[in-house]
């Protein structure tokens, strides 16, 4: 599904990437870890087509993003580390918004809302403006617009950053449902907790290089902390 | 791209922007402030011009009344009378007040030198776009870009410093299509606003919808779409907000104000402009002259010119009223060449104006909207012409109870030849000029739509 052959990306002197190779089946959830800096990011904007890669190629669906821009993004779902929205529009709003973009423009005003309580967010909320959301508000708005495409892949970076505990925990069991359905999922995070919940995959990342890629269900909670850690320090 | 689910969305998200609305409302206001001052500096000229066949009548009244009622004393009335001409302004003069404020528009002429008459007042500099009239040309050309830069100079960037370009990007949509539905609904919007206005002046006004209602819409619809293209031109250089704001005020400080003020002065250095004075000057020599000269040789000159009255022997030994009035006639025959020049003098400003009109939109735009209310300085050169021939008119009028050797009949008032001069009843062309304006707007639309292309891919 999400396939990266010796993806590379360099700034300058920077190797934010340097050759990754990488493939994402359907159905499973691969987990991206890696300190500030390390290239999370990186990786899935050049997915994002969004910046250009130095050499190597990445593809979604067999397709190579920088010749097929339009019919890869069809296929996949994004959610950035900080979802950013249409201030005076409501989450209802700006949800219709950019599913039209993305070519559902079928749905009704109860689906809308049936997408935030599946999310979480609060029907009444949902009918206020984003500009009066907290952080954990937007991101929300963010992972139901994600729903709402219903993408045969997802793109998360730092999907569950600024959300509460509960909400965090609810996202898990959507990740879960989602994979059960055979969406292919490629979330950068820092928590390693999650990781492990989520995950079927994860892989640690330094200095935009992939040094290790473990299954989770091989590992216990301290494993993958230890592994991480160890990572770090070499 | 489903426009029509995003375009309410698009249209709220642009309206509920920060003073959007108010900024609309604000230029729509100003755009019936605009024609309500116009309306009002034409009506206060109309009121002048509608009183004078009356102040005409009065005066001729107090000035018959204060001489005896024989022929002798109409003839001494001759130099107290004041022939009163009207310029009639266009029933579009109130949209572009041009130069029908600072030049007279009802000159009371005297049987006397007319040359002098004519440019007691000087004529103003037909290259100024005058900041002076708040008139709805003024607002188009000075006010309008501002509120179009306004609200398109961030389309793009205030998405990316927003950070909701990415999410847009993530979509499999062309970004490009979307931003021209953004931009198109921003200068739309404006675009709309000019419309009602131009409506609004259609009624309030009663303008007849012709022609030249159509040059005036299209015209200021090319005008409009210049400063959409450049905003969209600069939007495609991919900068800040700041950046593409400053960009565009900078280009529309030089063409509102820098450049006209530069051309202005240029003008006045390379085309100066002291015939008024020479015209006068020459006019009162030719006629002073007449005095130092024996009376016949005044008298011959005089017959050049109308030798139907050569047989008139004027008194050499006393002072004649025939004698007097063919003396006037001379000094404008002096004062004629240097008339000449000036007009041509103010032609060629004129002209030059036009050439710079050709690359210069906001110049371009003024322009034609002054020679389509017909209020710029050819309408008043014709106007001038029209007093000329008047004066004309009136002096051959006069000349038989003058130029003879026995005692005149009793003059008759009632049929002293009238005057009026209407622009409405002058043709209209499309000024032409304008058509650089069209193309440039097309020519910067394309090149910005091409450039887009380019920078702002999927
Ligand atoms: N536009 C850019 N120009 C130059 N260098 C860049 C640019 N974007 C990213 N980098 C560099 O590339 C490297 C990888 O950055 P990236 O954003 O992918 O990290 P990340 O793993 O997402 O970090 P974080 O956990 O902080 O989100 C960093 O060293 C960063 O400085
Ligand atoms: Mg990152």
């Amino acid at each position: 599904m999400l396939e990266a052959i010796n993806l590379t990306k360099q700034y300058n002197s920077t190797k934010a990437l340097d050759t990754l190779n990488l493939k994402i089946e359907p159905g499973e959830v691969f987990c991206l870890l890696g300190a500030n800096g390390a290239g999370k990011t990186t990786t899935i904007h050049l997915f994002l087509n969004f910046i250009a890669p130095t050499s190597g190629t990445a593809n979604i669906k067999g397709l190579d993003v920088t010749t097929h821009p339009l019919e890869t993004k069809r296929h996949i779902a994004y959610i950035p580390e900080q979802v950013m929205l249409y201030k005076n529009l409501t989450g209802v709003e700006n949800l219709a918004y950019f599913s039209t973009l993305a070519g559902h423009d079928e749905y009704s005003r109860e689906q809308f809302l049936r997408f935030f309580d599946q999310v979480g967010l609060q029907r009444e909320a949902a009918e206020k403006r984003v500009g009066t959301y907290s952080k954990g508000m937007r991101q929300k708005v963010g992972i139901a617009i994600a729903l709402a495409k219903q993408a045969e892949a997802l793109l998360l970076d730092e999907p569950t950053s600024g959300l509460d505990p509960k909400a965090s925990n609810e996202f898990s069991e959507l990740l879960k449902t989602l994979s059960a359905k055979g969406v292919a999922v490629l979330m950068a995070t820092h928590d390693l907790f999650r990781a492990k919940e989520s995950g079927t995959r994860v892989g640690i990342m330094r200095h935009g290089q992939l040094r290790s890629t473990l299954k989770t269900e091989d590992l216990g909670h301290s494993d993958l902390e230890r592994i991480y850690l160890d990572h770090m320090h070499d | 791209m489903n426009r029509k689910r995003l375009l309410p969305l698009e249209l709220k998200n642009f309206l509920t922007g920060r003073a959007v609305l108010l900024g609309l409302l604000v230029i729509f206001l100003a755009g019936v402030y605009a024609i309500e001052h116009g309306r009002r500096i034409i009506a206060a000229q109309q009121n002048v011009l509608n009183a004078a066949p009356e102040l005409q009548r009065a005066h001729f009244e107090k000035v018959l009344a204060a001489h005896p009622n024989t022929p002798a004393g109409a003839i001494e009335t001759l130099y107290y009378l004041n022939h009163f001409t009207r310029h009639e302004p266009s029933r579009f003069a109130p949209l572009s007040i041009g130069l029908r404020e600072v030049n007279p528009y009802n000159l009371k002429v005297r049987m006397l030198a007319l040359e002098g008459q004519l440019y007691n007042s000087d004529i103003s500099n037909p290259a100024t776009l005058a900041l002076g009239n708040f008139d709805l040309s003024f607002l188009l050309v000075f006010l309008y870009p501002l509120l179009l830069i306004a609200f398109t100079h961030n389309t793009l960037s205030a998405e990316q410093e927003q950070g909701t370009w990415n999410l847009i990007c993530a979509q499999p949509t062309a970004p490009r299509q979307l931003l021209w539905l953004k931009a198109g609904i921003r200068g739309a919007a404006l675009i709309a606003v000019w419309l009602l206005t131009l409506l609004v002046s259609l009624f309030w006004l009663r303008l007849p919808l012709d022609r030249r209602f159509g040059f005036i819409t299209l015209i200021s619809l090319a005008y409009l779409l210049f400063w959409f293209a450049t905003s969209l031109f600069v939007m495609s250089l991919r900068r800040s907000s700041n950046f593409n704001a400053l960009a565009l005020l900078g280009v529309w400080l030089t063409l509102t104000i820098l450049v006209p003020a530069a051309l202005n002065v240029g003008m006045s250095v390379a085309l100066p402009v002291p015939e008024a004075l020479a015209v006068t000057v020459n006019q009162r020599e030719g006629y002073h002259a007449q005095w130092d000269r024996p009376k016949p040789e005044t008298m011959q000159r005089f017959f050049q010119t109308y030798p139907e009255y050569a047989s008139f022997q004027v008194p050499l030994d006393k002072f004649s009223y025939g004698w007097y009035y063919a003396a006037q006639h001379l000094g404008d025959v002096e004062a004629a060449k240097a008339s000449a020049q000036y007009r041509a003098k103010l032609r060629q400003r004129q002209q030059w104006t036009r050439v710079v009109a050709w690359m210069l939109p906001t110049i371009t735009t003024h322009s034609a909207f002054n020679e389509i209310a017909q209020t710029e300085l050819e309408n008043h050169l014709a106007y001038l012409d029209s007093v000329r021939s008047f004066h004309e008119q009136v002096c051959r009028f006069f000349y038989p109870f003058l130029m003879r050797n026995d005692t005149p009949p009793p003059v008759p008032w009632d049929q002293l030849p009238r005057h009026r001069f209407s622009d409405e009843a002058q043709k209209v062309s499309f000024p032409f000029y304008s058509l650089s304006l069209l193309t440039l707007s097309f020519g910067l639309m394309g090149l910005a739509m091409r450039r887009m292309r380019h920078r702002v891919s999927s």
